[in-house]
């Protein structure tokens, strides 16, 4: 991609998001940037290795009580060190659940990472003296070196800080090396362990970076919604990440950013109507997958290679 | 007490079992995992309520009724969402039936709303006691009805043309066309008896637990019991399914109730971690 | 019987077929020759409708039956043993059998015909109860072979069935072939063997990356120059 191209895009997304400002308001483009987040880690997982995880919304969970119980028990801490706090915990996790993903495959991973994603939200449930249980838990205010970030406005700027980094370090990610051997790994994981990429190694790698994505968003999320309990992290929340990623297109990070913004905005007209809302996420998964298995992003290349003839 | 609760739990283990058996149906005819199983029992279930209380069917003309819909059910799902995505890579079908299961509970919800509905029991629950054992024919009636089914199932795949046809075609699909068998019709049959059988374990387990659309979650602990007793065996399915419900029990009966809840996501962790090929499944594990 | 006509045909985009015409004449066995690789299965794949022509056609009496479902070319009467035997190795003896007739309603006849492969293959009489996964190689040949039978078959197609087996055990293979066509089957034999193959065919092709290069009658083709260089070893 060009330059020029490059520029375009990126002004693009903020011509967007002011839009979006004017129609749905702060709140609402604060959770659409960490649904990028999200679906921009996912996709480390899903469009680079080809695993997919069906509990991701764990991962999330695990980030927004790491920040609520750091803003509870040490007030100070910058938000620098909350995030990296609720990214390093969300990624210890990662090795847990990827490493005996080590040994499988498909579908397999799935089930794992979902009942990872049950069980998080049981042992908040349980574990009720620091989460508040069933009753869930406010979550203060991030500070930025002794300034407390309240407004939604100053949130935003925190969030659109942190999602830029991940688009930029995740595409940077996709092109390196190790990006370019994920992939590899996507197409065939036995070609890819004949030209002397260690399958292992990497699988694990995918886990732990999606996780620490996931998991500072979940640290975004909790400053965003300020008010977090554990049925907001439902297996539903996981199935809406995977249809980000999958109607964006599995591999493109542009892809998950338009997926997680598509849905969001989706979400709030549809936020009255909550079985249409579903009906629609599923169909679009549904009908995606079956026309148009490389997501937005590939009809808009197809598109674009179409106009250039 | 510990009799009462591992009969209980075979009870339960049953279902399991049956939803297992679904998953493993279709997963060995076609290598695909379907997600939305769960949600096939759920959607059977509420049809065999409409029957009985919008048609005033007796119970068990609904509960049959209950398993031929499935089964129609099963066949529309085939040909409408899997045979047009036939030929992608089983990721991309695993995550359509993920698409399809929030479909269906969210058309079920549209249907039926996502209140709670007592659903009539194919049998009373007043217990009876056996020696030192208080059972309720209810867990009794569950187990025989499962147990005929599988045993019935059993014979179908051992003694009939197209049982062993289907076998045949889940063990090579292009020498079975050879033979002369339509695999594509076979493949629709698959799924329209793995529907059928999930049908029948959402009748049977709706009068425990109320009939809602959450039902579907019914899928968790069915694809905890095939892993466990090893994932793609019959016979895994069903022993994995029974021990499940028992050790569900019992850790709910002997430790807080709360475990309960958890014990097929442990079960699901700890096979994985110790023994991704489960308990009675084959060495190897396919990587997809 | 069975005629190709100018087949041209193959996987993704590139043809493997080019224009291959021949011809399976009504109680004849008839042998296809070939190095690895020339294409031999490619033809017995097309003629049983696994894979589509895409262009020329393939017709069995007056009959088009290219790119027709496999069940349906089986109905028709052709039976396939294939390259690599594929028997299906968690069924039983007694159930590959069975499959093989499974598109036949008249029991008292499947019965005879099972007679029937137990006279050309004792030993699967012996081993009914076994999986098939448990056999020998030269005893799933002679499963494979025994399944088409079961369909009675007006059209035998066999894919290399002399592959991997000990000489004494081609030599007994070769042997129920001739039975079998003397019984009222034609046949179609792909081969490399062709030493083995041009003894009992009456007709053969050679093909050559994916064309048909020299036919004629086995007395013909043996004395070819460039055929015995290439296949009978000088
Ligand atoms: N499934 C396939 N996909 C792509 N190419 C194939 C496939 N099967 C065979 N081929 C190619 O077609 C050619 C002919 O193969 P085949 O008909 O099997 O030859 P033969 O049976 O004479 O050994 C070979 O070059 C082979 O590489
Ligand atoms: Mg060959």
């Amino acid at each position: 991609m060009t330059w020029a191209w490059r520029v375009l895009l990126w002004a693009g997304g903020a011509a967007g998001l002011w839009w979006l400002k004017g129609t749905l308001g702060l709140f609402v483009v604060n959770l659409l940037l960490v649904y990028v987040v999200v679906a921009v880690g996912l996709n480390v997982l899903m469009g680079f290795t080809g695993q997919i995880s069906a509990g991701h919304a764990g991962f999330l969970a695990v980030g927004a009580y790491v920040a609520a119980l750091v803003g509870q028990h040490a007030p100070g801490l910058g938000v620098g060190w909350a995030l990296l706090a609720a990214g390093t915990v969300s990624a210890v996790l990662g090795v847990v659940i990827g490493l005996p993903a080590l040994r499988l495959a498909g579908f397999y991973i799935a089930m794992a990472t979902l009942a990872f994603g049950v069980v998080v939200s049981e042992a908040i449930l349980q574990l009720d003296a620091w989460t508040g249980g069933a009753d869930g838990m406010y979550v203060l205010a991030p500070t930025w070196f002794g300034v407390s970030l309240e407004t939604d406005e100053q949130k935003f700027w925190l969030v659109l800080a942190v999602a830029v980094l991940t688009v930029v370090t995740a595409s940077n990610l996709a092109r390196s090396k190790v990006g370019r051997a994920l992939t590899a790994l996507r197409e065939s994981g036995v070609a890819a362990e004949c030209v002397g990429i260690s399958t292992p190694f990497y699988r694990t790698l995918a886990f732990v970076v999606s996780a620490f994505y996931t998991g500072m968003a979940g640290a975004l999320f909790a400053y965003v919604v300020s008010y977090i309990s554990p049925d907001a992290f439902s297996i539903e929340l996981s199935i809406d990440f995977v249809a980000m990623v999958i109607l964006g297109g599995m591999g493109s990070i542009g892809g998950s950013i338009l997926g997680a913004a598509l849905l969001t905005v989706l979400d709030q007209y549809l936020a009255a109507f909550q079985d249409f809302r579903a009906l629609i996420f599923g169909l679009a998964v549904v009908v995606c997958m079956i026309a148009l298995p490389n997501g937005l992003q590939g009809l808009f290349r197809a598109a674009g290679a179409r106009l250039r003839g | 007490m510990f009799w009462q609760l591992v009969v209980s739990g075979l009870a339960t283990g049953c279902i399991y079992a049956l939803v297992a058996l679904g998953l493993t149906l279709i997963y060995k005819a076609t290598e695909h995992v379907n997600f939305a199983q769960g949600e096939m029992a759920m959607v059977g279930a509420f049809l065999g309520y409409t029957l009985y209380t919008d048609l005033h069917l007796p119970v068990s003309m609904a509960v049959a009724g209950a398993v031929v819909l499935s089964g129609v059910v099963g066949l529309v799902i085939q040909f409408v969402v899997i045979r047009p995505a036939a030929d992608q890579p089983h990721f991309n079908v695993f995550i359509i039936t993920m698409g399809l299961s929030i479909v269906l509970r969210s058309l079920a919800g549209l249907v039926w709303s996502h209140d709670e509905f007592p659903f009539p029991g194919l049998f009373p629950v007043r217990p009876v006691t056996f020696g030192p054992v208080v059972v309720t024919p209810l867990n009794l009636g569950t187990i025989a009805v499962a147990v005929g089914i599988m045993a019935g199932l059993f014979a179908f795949f051992r003694y009939t043309r197209h049982g062993v046809a289907m076998r045949a075609v889940c063990e090579r699909p292009e020498a079975a066309q050879l033979m002369g068998v339509e695999v594509r019709r076979v493949f629709a049959a698959v799924w329209v008896l793995s529907a059928a059988v999930s049908g029948l374990a959402g009748a049977l387990i709706a009068p425990v637990l109320n009939l809602s659309t959450h039902m579907g979650a019914v899928v968790i602990p069915a694809f905890a019991a095939a892993i466990l007793g090893g994932w793609g065996s019959f016979p895994g399915a069903i022993a994995g399914g029974m021990a499940l419900g028992v050790i569900e029990n019992l850790a709910g009966g002997y430790l807080a109730g709360q475990i309960k809840n958890m014990v097929p996501f442990l079960v699901v962790l700890g096979v994985l971690v110790v023994r991704p090929q489960g308990f009675l499944g084959e060495k190897e594990i396919r990587k997809v | 019987m069975l005629a190709l006509r100018d087949v041209t045909v193959g996987y993704g985009k590139t043809p493997v077929l080019r224009d291959v015409s021949l011809r399976v004449d009504s109680g004849r066995i008839v042998a296809l020759l070939g190095a690895n690789g020339a294409g031999k299965t490619t033809v017995m794949r097309t003629v049983m409708g696994l894979l589509k022509p895409w262009s020329g056609d393939v017709r069995l009496g007056a009959r088009d039956i290219g790119g027709l479902r496999t069940a349906r070319v089986v109905r028709l009467g052709i039976g396939l043993v294939p390259e690599g035997r594929e028997v299906f190795a968690h069924l039983t003896v007694a159930e590959n059998l069975r499959m093989g007739a499974y598109t036949r309603r008249d029991a008292a006849e499947v019965a005879q015909d099972r007679e029937r492969v137990f006279r050309l293959f004792p030993v699967l009489g012996e081993r009914l109860g076994q999986r098939a996964g448990t056999l020998s190689g030269g005893e799933q040949q002679m499963l494979a072979i025994g399944r088409a039978l079961m369909a009675r078959p007006r059209l035998l197609l066999l894919d290399e069935p002399s592959l991997g087996l000990a000489p004494l055990l081609v030599r007994e293979i070769f042997q129920v072939l001739r039975q079998i066509h003397r019984e009222g089957t034609t046949v179609l034999l792909v081969e490399q063997n062709a030493h083995m193959a041009l003894q009992v065919a009456d007709y053969a092709y050679l093909l050559e990356t994916g064309r048909v290069v020299r036919h004629g009658a086995p007395a013909e083709l043996l004395e070819d120059p460039a055929v015995k260089r290439a296949y009978l070893g000088g």
